[in-house]
């Protein structure tokens, strides 16, 4: 789609200098045929004179006689007419001095009056008479008219650039006062985001259509800000009403773990019982982000991050965790790139997907982590050497609750850390993906994030609009 | 010390204010927005223990209006992860630490140690214990006379050992302090940094490892 600030201006230079260029036309032909009916006039007014002389003259009629009755008339009117009277077998009788050499083309007749072109005249228009002795031909020059003619060319071809230069620049001036509510609407609506959702775009009074946009785009904050007041709210309530009890579950437990009277087979219950606990409450709380994480109301601090920098701290605790497990790993990471990361919740990301391919990787196994920049986006593969997912499942594995592996096995874990990967991904403006080794059994997963550029980072993160 | 403790829930009030006079502090307990109003209003304590979901508003209003005169008490949040849009918002509102539910005992105590001893060796740029220097500025560390080559991880978690010498830091606070990570990060990165630090600071022959653990709370320097 052509932005609005484009076709504005645009359609904006291109009407105005259409209707430069049509009223300029309209004006020049309406002036030309003014001319040439006021020259046409002057021509049936001049052959009048020259036929009343004509009648005077007593047959038979001779170029003499011609001579002599329009010879004094044609003197005086050189400056403006030619003449030229033939007889009924188109002999020239009379041909006015003015005239030189060149004689007048016969044009058979007719009322007409016709416009030719006689090499030292330039254009002339000329009228026949009939008369029933003899036939009058008339000429006028035309010269003036030719004159009008080029300054009317000139003032075309000088004129519509000009116009067109103009109107562009008034367009442009136009487009920024136009679209000035619409940028104004915008910044505003960039300005509103999960922390401070109770801003509105402020209205200007009148009932534009802008107005009205205003107004309809406030209702839908309104909207929203009550979705997500409402996701928050019931968050902060499940929260706090679960983890409270939770609390007291895990302090008497412990307490009963600290007593070094506890009989040894309480000791395991009550072992199994705080680990149950934790569980329980670190399943809430994932469970809890992923519900923000759905209304958008997970709120992330994006900072400008080079991914190198990112990778090479994280390659450090990586190596680590995989040697601690008994596990290889292979790290690469290419040249920096810069992308808008929070920085803990990306922490969050990776440990998520090293963590999964710890689990299912064998013992003295090896895990390549392989982050790339290219495209404009930072592609991080995470792939490990386990026993692959089936494909008809490899969609499913970012679900809620779902188990790669059977939940009997004792590494098996809530099954929404893969979830929570793909939402924080996804709050990146990002893309995760699963897939099976080709080279040997073991599953990948890959994170698309959108790189931006070091030099114009805008804090924003929107390319502005206009 | 004295300590008040503003939480709703009746168990955990008990639970948490018979376990600091177990340990001789002392401690007042209230219920509500209110009576923390009433109580926090005479100065007289040293840590306040704040619940924010209480059933007369939240203790972020409190904690609020407690920074702007200036209350000298250092505050220690106790809430739901969740129930805060971002532990941040509390930390920006003047509290001093953060703890979350469900909480562990243990952890409380530490940290409630670690915020009455704060202010401690901050500005030094040369951190000492036992024959370890750490050289804030030179990023060099020496231990027993020779020069140490330590990861930026190691660097960093050692550093933040220092800074809190004979205090016990939780695994949360660690996790927090290092990796910056919202929770848990389904794996025992901790342990294993701190084993490998350990076995760094490992002389031949020795048996008091450098950095002890506190059973189901954390880590402390020995």
């Amino acid at each position: 789609m052509i932005p609005l600030r484009t076709s504005l201006v645009v359609f904006y230079a291109f009407a105005v200098t259409l209707t430069f260029t049509l009223a300029v036309g309209a004006g020049f032909w309406f002036i030309r045929q003014q001319m040439l009916t006021g020259n046409d006039f002057l021509l049936d007014a001049e052959s009048k004179e020259i036929i009343a002389r004509l009648d005077q003259i007593p047959p038979p009629i001779n170029a003499t006689k011609i001579e002599a009755a329009l010879r004094e008339h044609t003197e005086n009117d050189k400056a403006l007419f030619y003449f030229q009277i033939l007889s009924s077998d188109s002999q020239i009788l009379y041909h006015s001095p003015n005239l030189g050499a060149e004689a007048l083309t016969n044009l058979g007749g007719g009322p007409e009056k016709h416009t030719l072109r006689l090499a030292p005249f330039g254009l002339l228009r000329v009228a026949e008479y009939q008369t029933p002795a003899a036939q009058v031909q008339i000429a006028m020059s035309l010269r003036n008219f030719q004159r009008i003619n080029e300054s009317f060319i000139r003032v075309f071809l000088l004129g519509v650039p000009l116009i067109m230069i103009l109107s562009l620049a008034f367009g442009m001036a136009l487009r920024h006062s136009t679209l000035r509510p619409v940028r104004l609407m915008q910044s505003a609506a960039r300005r509103i985001s999960a922390s401070n959702l109770s801003e509105r775009i402020a209205i200007s009074p009148g009932s534009g259509e802008l107005t009205a946009l205003a107004g309809l785009l406030n209702d839908m904050f309104d909207r929203l800000e009550k979705s997500f007041n409402q996701a928050k709210r019931f968050t902060a309530d499940v929260s706090h009403e679960l983890m409270t009890p939770l609390s007291v579950i895990r302090l008497h437990s412990e307490r009963l773990l600290d007593d070094p009277d506890l009989p040894l087979k309480y000791r395991h219950a009550v072992e199994e019982q705080l680990q149950e606990t934790l569980h329980l409450a670190q399943t809430l709380e994932r469970l809890l982000t992923l519900a923000k994480a759905d209304s958008s109301a997970l709120p992330l601090k994006l900072q400008p991050i080079t991914v190198a920098n990112f990778m090479a701290q994280f390659a450090e605790d990586a190596q680590l965790l995989a040697e601690h497990r008994g596990l290889k790993t292979i790290l690469a990471w290419n040249d920096p790139g810069c992308a808008r990361l929070d920085q803990g919740w990306m922490h969050q990301v990776l440990f998520n997907l090293l963590s999964n391919a710890l689990r299912f990787s064998p013992v003295g196994g090896t895990i390549t982590l392989i982050s790339q920049c290219e495209h404009g986006e930072w592609i991080m593969q995470v792939s490990d050497e386990g026993h692959g997912v089936p494909a008809d499942r490899l969609d499913e594995i970012f679900g809620r609750f779902v188990q790669i592996v059977p939940r009997s096995e004792p590494n098996s874990g809530a099954g929404l850390g893969l979830a929570i990967c793909k939402s924080i991904v996804e709050l990146h403006q990002g893309h995760i993906s699963a897939h099976n080794r080709t080279d040997r059994p073991g599953l990948v997963l890959t994170f698309h994030i959108p790189l931006t550029s070091a030099t114009e980072i805008n804090p924003d993160g929107v390319t502005p609009l206009l | 010390m004295k300590i008040l403790l503003v939480e709703d829930d009746r168990k955990i009030g008990l639970f948490v204010k018979k376990g600091l006079e177990e340990v001789s502090y002392t401690a007042v307990w209230v219920r509500s927005l209110k009576e923390a109003q009433v109580a926090a209003a005479s100065n007289e304590f040293d840590v306040i223990i704040l619940d924010i979901g209480l059933p007369d508003g939240s203790g972020l209003q409190l904690l609020a209006e407690w920074r702007a005169r200036n209350l000298p008490a250092q505050v220690l949040i106790l809430s739901a992860r969740h129930e805060v849009d971002d532990k941040i918002a509390g930390l920006n509102l003047g509290a001093d630490d953060y703890l979350t539910k469900p909480f562990s005992f243990g952890e409380l105590l530490a940290r409630l140690r670690s915020l009455v001893r704060r202010h401690s060796s901050q500005k030094k740029t040369v951190l000492e214990h036992r024959d370890l220097q750490l050289n804030l500025l030179t990023r060099a560390v020496t231990f027993d006379g020779a020069a140490l080559q330590l990861t930026q991880r190691e660097f960093a978690l050692l550093e933040f050992f220092l800074h809190n010498p004979s205090r016990v830091l939780t695994r949360t606070q660690i996790a927090e302090k290092i990796w910056d990570c919202h929770f848990d990060m389904e794996t025992n990165l901790v342990d294993v940094y701190v084993a490998k630090l350990r076995g760094k600071l490992r002389r031949a022959g020795e048996i008091n490892p450098f950095i002890q653990s506190v059973r189901g709370v954390g880590y402390k320097l020995a």
